[in-house]
């Protein structure tokens, strides 16, 4: 082959392999900086499952007595280092929305986790608001969670109207629950 | 030149002993129906277990596999079929849960791809054995 | 010299990296919780062992040890090539070699600094290890070996930039640089099999790879490697695949910048991620950059990467080792396009998908299957042009060691065409190494040397290698056709039965350290051995439970045994209380793993083939005729 041909098909060859590579790297750095994605979980725009149980403050927990109030459920396990990062995000909305006068209630439930773990990161996380155990996995099971963090929106009439997967921050949170009762308001 | 037939002869018992022992050894020559337990552990090998390891439900030891694993196995007791089952699992956990994705739009790419790497394999193979049959040019 | 010879500062960046990694070593021996990292990886109660390994489990420490590595590497690089050191080529080498460090220590200046100090108040104790990274002291093996056989790769990837600047692609530096590759490859090689073995004995699912992602990370950069170390062969001996070998130099090391951002970035999910970090869009952008201006390199210096000669036949020495490169190389593509794909899934589609074992697992079986087959029937191609009757003559002797051993398997009712044909392969390929070892060996005593001499060099090594990794295979394919898994219920006292190995629940027993405390059973397997699976509970900052397997290991196979769960008994455990179990019961997960050892020590004798493939190479001649072997054999069987 003429060293000409033998630079054009280099040529060609390093070119499509640069695109390809292109379009590998475009892909992966869109994906850096974890953070909330939405996922369609078949449970939006249904009624939110019966949740309820003993929490690790003492009390009990049932989701159907908040009717009329938006609730912000959060699997978590003290094993997965998102939950951590977002733990501190969590109290402040909770904080926050237990200003407001309608505020949104939040509650956390535990992903396959031992319960003196859970336990552990509850008290040394300071989480005010209730945390449900869920040592069968039946919660998980009837929510459809397979990671942690994976947090669902529920508004005021018990449906679900959000999913997402990823630590959230106290500002997405917050603004959340306020597009979630607006949109209650409007019917 | 002599020793040619044996030699022939030779190879042609090697290939009848390994087609022989190869058709005996699959076990096509006494089949049985697959059992529930052996249904339901197939159903288990195609679901992913819901929690971090990415496992499969029928590897993983956690409580929601465990959970999991009941409810595949009464259903298979109840006479549903594999694909209702798994349809029924992906309703409640969404595409994730499957070991693989569900075929058809952008996951054909998945089976795509080797297909065109082996066929690329084959063709330049192809291509070099032949280009040496030509004569030799300048 | 008369102006400051830069080479004299290269030492400098080792006494950098030692200083910092002797920093880090004293700060967590010594407990200091004032340093972060110290206070998120190390607790009082620590061990020393899992103080020392504390460096490398979680990000900061890594990335310091990869510049630890590196420079030491480095240096040794300066001090192989020291009679050519005003070669230009040589100092272009070592400035890319540099560039790479430069860059990891600016990651250590900046993003990634392991010597951040704790904010607030200083902890009277740290988190502690990740659970997983502080019970079984192969944390101390693998990460280093893995690190040093990625970082190895830094080095012909140097020389492929160096001669590409250069534009002297014609001369030899790849195959000059192929012991270099050839011990990353080999420690690379180890360093993974103790990955799996690792996760094997603590991840309690009885199994050593699940393509997760991490491990697909290691996997990539390892097939390349294993392309690269056969391609040099050919470009050696035939001067044949220069801008191939140069790309896969490339490519290996651009898969190990990949991998690492894989593994750090937490843009997959895994659980082998010990950490998440920010610092993905930098090993992003570095990736970038070595695979683009390396495209552009090879791009400009196109018309001069031409070889003199072409391939003579397909069916040839070279043609086995091009088409094991091909294999190799598309199964890395695959590999990496299934661990991207949910990614990019997410980015068209939205939804979430998982890529798991089974899509691998449909590639990697007919490809181990095509590999194996390769590897039995390529050492006995010659070079440039083989013939048919020749190879068939060769292969006859290990033709009928396969079959043998297929007839007698099925004869014992081994079941499963799959299986089966693996070990006919496997029997077939070892008999090929075999045979090919015995020949040198006899060429060796003809020449009145030590016929262990055969053993040493590319040749020797590599056949070894062969063995190494059809002891492994066989061990792969039997551990997982014909496992037995099953969960006992276990009365205390009583003998039951299972798989053919008996079990007897003994008793529970807690240990309590200040590192951990845990709840085992005693099980006695086999009337024999007494093992304690249990649970494993490490003092720290929200430490979950972890299971704590107990393997009896045997020649033949394991008996892998889980804690799944304890009657109730009233008693506070941190073992997983099931409702159905009476008190005084456990629930014993039993595996029984036909072979698996295998698999370490097919490892094994692949990393001692890959070293004695390091001693220098012994050219001999077969004085007689190879087919002659067969001829000779047979006419004493049939006389």
């Amino acid at each position: 082959m003429s060293p000409r041909k033998i630079r054009h098909g280099v040529g060609w060859t390093a070119g499509i392999l640069a695109v390809i590579l292109i379009a590998l790297i475009v892909l992966l750095a869109s994906r850096t900086g974890s953070q909330a994605t939405p996922f369609q979980s078949p449970l939006i725009s249904q009624a939110a499952p019966a949740t309820s149980g003993r929490t690790f403050l003492g009390g009990t927990f049932d989701l159907g007595a908040h009717k009329g109030q938006v609730v912000v459920v959060n699997f978590f396990a003290s094993w997965c280092p998102p939950c951590r990062d977002e733990q501190d995000q969590l109290n402040a909305f909770s904080y926050d929305q237990s200003q407001l006068a309608h505020g949104a209630v939040m509650v956390g439930v535990v992903f396959n986790d031992s319960d003196a773990a859970a336990q552990s990161f509850v008290s040394s996380r300071g989480v005010t608001y209730p945390t449900l155990k869920d040592p069968s996995g039946s919660l998980a099971n009837a929510w459809g969670v397979s990671s942690p963090p994976t947090t669902f929106v529920v508004d005021a009439e018990g449906k679900v109207v959000k999913a997402l997967v990823g630590p959230l921050s106290a500002q997405q949170l917050n603004a959340l629950v306020a597009q979630t009762s607006k949109g209650g308001a409007n019917g | 030149m002599a020793e040619r037939v044996p030699f022939a002869l030779r190879w042609s018992v090697l290939g009848v002993l390994i087609v022989i022992s190869l058709v005996v050894g699959s076990g096509v020559l006494n089949s049985s129906s697959a059992s529930h337990q052996e249904r339901a552990h197939a159903i288990d090998t195609r679901l992913k277990s819901p929690d971090s390891t990415g496992l499969s439900v029928a590897q993983s030891t956690s409580a929601s596999a465990a959970a999991i694993r009941a409810d595949v196995r009464s259903q298979v007791n109840q006479g549903r079929g594999d694909d209702e089952i798994i349809a029924s699992l992906e309703a409640r956990y969404g595409t994730a849960v499957l070991l693989t994705p569900p075929g058809g739009g952008l996951s054909v790419l998945l089976w795509l791809l080797p297909a065109l790497l082996l066929i690329g394999i084959v063709l330049s193979a192809v291509v070099v054995a032949r280009r040496r049959r030509l004569p030799t040019g300048p | 010299m008369t102006a400051l010879d830069g080479r004299l500062l290269i030492p400098v960046t080792v006494l950098g990296a030692l200083l910092a990694t002797s920093a880090m070593q004293s700060a967590l021996i010594t407990h200091d919780f004032s340093i972060a990292y110290v206070a998120e990886n190390n607790a009082k109660v620590t061990p020393f062992i899992y103080s020392v390994t504390g460096m490398w489990s979680a990000l900061e420490g890594s990335i310091l040890l990869w510049g630890l590595v590196l420079s030491l590497m480095i240096v040794a690089v300066l001090f192989r090539y020291r009679r050519q050191s005003t070669d230009l080529l040589v100092r272009w080498a070592l400035a890319v070699l540099l560039g790479v460090l430069a860059f990891f220590f600016a990651l250590m200046a900046g993003p990634a600094n392991p010597f951040a100090l704790s904010v607030g108040t200083v902890p009277t104790s740290g988190a502690g290890p990740n659970a997983l990274l502080q019970n079984n002291p192969l944390v101390a093996i693998h990460p280093p070996l893995l690190y040093v056989g990625m970082v190895g790769f830094a080095v012909p990837f140097a020389f492929a930039i160096a001669m590409l600047i250069t534009g002297r692609v014609a001369e030899a530096w790849q195959v000059d640089t192929r012991r270099w590759a050839l011990f990353a490859w080999t420690t690379l090689s180890v360093g993974v099999v103790l990955g799996a073995w690792w996760s094997y004995q603590v991840l309690g699912w009885g199994g050593f790879w699940g393509w997760d992602p991490v491990e697909n990370a290691a996997l990539m950069p390892w097939l390349v490697g294993t392309a690269y170390v056969h391609s040099i062969v050919v470009e050696e001996r035939r001067g044949l695949l220069r801008i191939w070998n140069l790309s896969l130099a490339i490519a290996a090391f651009s898969l190990t910048i990949l991998g690492t951002f894989l593994t750090r970035s937490g843009v997959v999910q895994s659980v082998h991620a010990f950490s998440a970090s920010s610092l993905g869009p930098m090993l992003i952008g570095f990736f970038s950059f070595i695979v683009l201006g390396s495209l552009a390199l090879i791009a400009w210096r196109g018309d001069q990467l031409r070889s003199g000669v072409g391939l003579d036949a397909a069916f040839s020495r070279e043609g086995a080792f091009i088409l094991n490169n091909l294999l190799f190389v598309s199964f890395a593509v695959v590999v990496l396009f299934g661990t991207v794909f949910p990614l990019l899934y997410e980015a068209i589609n939205g939804g979430t998908v998982t890529v798991g074992a089974p899509y691998f697992n449909a590639i990697a079986i007919p490809l181990g299957i095509a590999l194996l087959f390769l590897m039995a029937i390529a050492p006995v191609l010659s070079w440039r042009h083989a013939t048919m009757s020749v190879a068939l003559r060769r292969l006859e002797l290990p033709a009928w060691a396969g079959t043998i051993t297929l007839v007698l398997l099925v004869a014992f009712g081994v079941r499963g065409v799959l299986p089966l044909g693996a070990f006919f392969l496997g029997a077939f390929a070892a008999a090929s190494a075999l045979r090919s070892l015995l020949l040198d060996i006899r060429a060796e005593r003809q020449h009145h040397r030590l016929g262990v001499r055969a053993l040493l060099g590319r040749s020797g090594g590599g056949m070894i290698v062969h063995l190494g990794v059809v002891v492994l295979a066989v061990g792969i394919v039997a551990s997982t056709s014909f496992a037995t898994k099953g969960e006992l219920i276990l009365p205390q006292g009583r003998v039951v039965t299972f798989a053919g190995h008996t079990f007897e629940f003994l008793g529970m027993t807690e240990v309590t350290t200040p590192v951990k405390s845990q709840t085992l059973a005693r099980v006695r397997v086999d009337g024999k051995g007494l093992f304690r699976p249990g649970v494993s509970q490490f003092a720290g900052r929200a430490s979950q439970p972890v299971g704590t397997p107990a393997i009896d290991s045997g020649t033949f196979g394991d008996v892998y045994l889980t804690l799944d769960g304890v009657g109730s008994n009233g008693a506070a455990s941190s073992a997983t209380a099931v409702k159905d179990l009476k008190s005084g019961e456990i629930a014993l997960g039993v595996i029984v793993e036909p072979l698996l050892p295998w698999l370490w020590a097919g490892g094994l004798i692949m990393g001692i083939g890959g070293l004695l493939a390091l001693a220098p190479e012994v050219r001999r001649r077969r004085t007689s005729a190879p087919e002659g072997v067969t001829q000779d054999v047979l006419e004493e069987i049939l006389a």
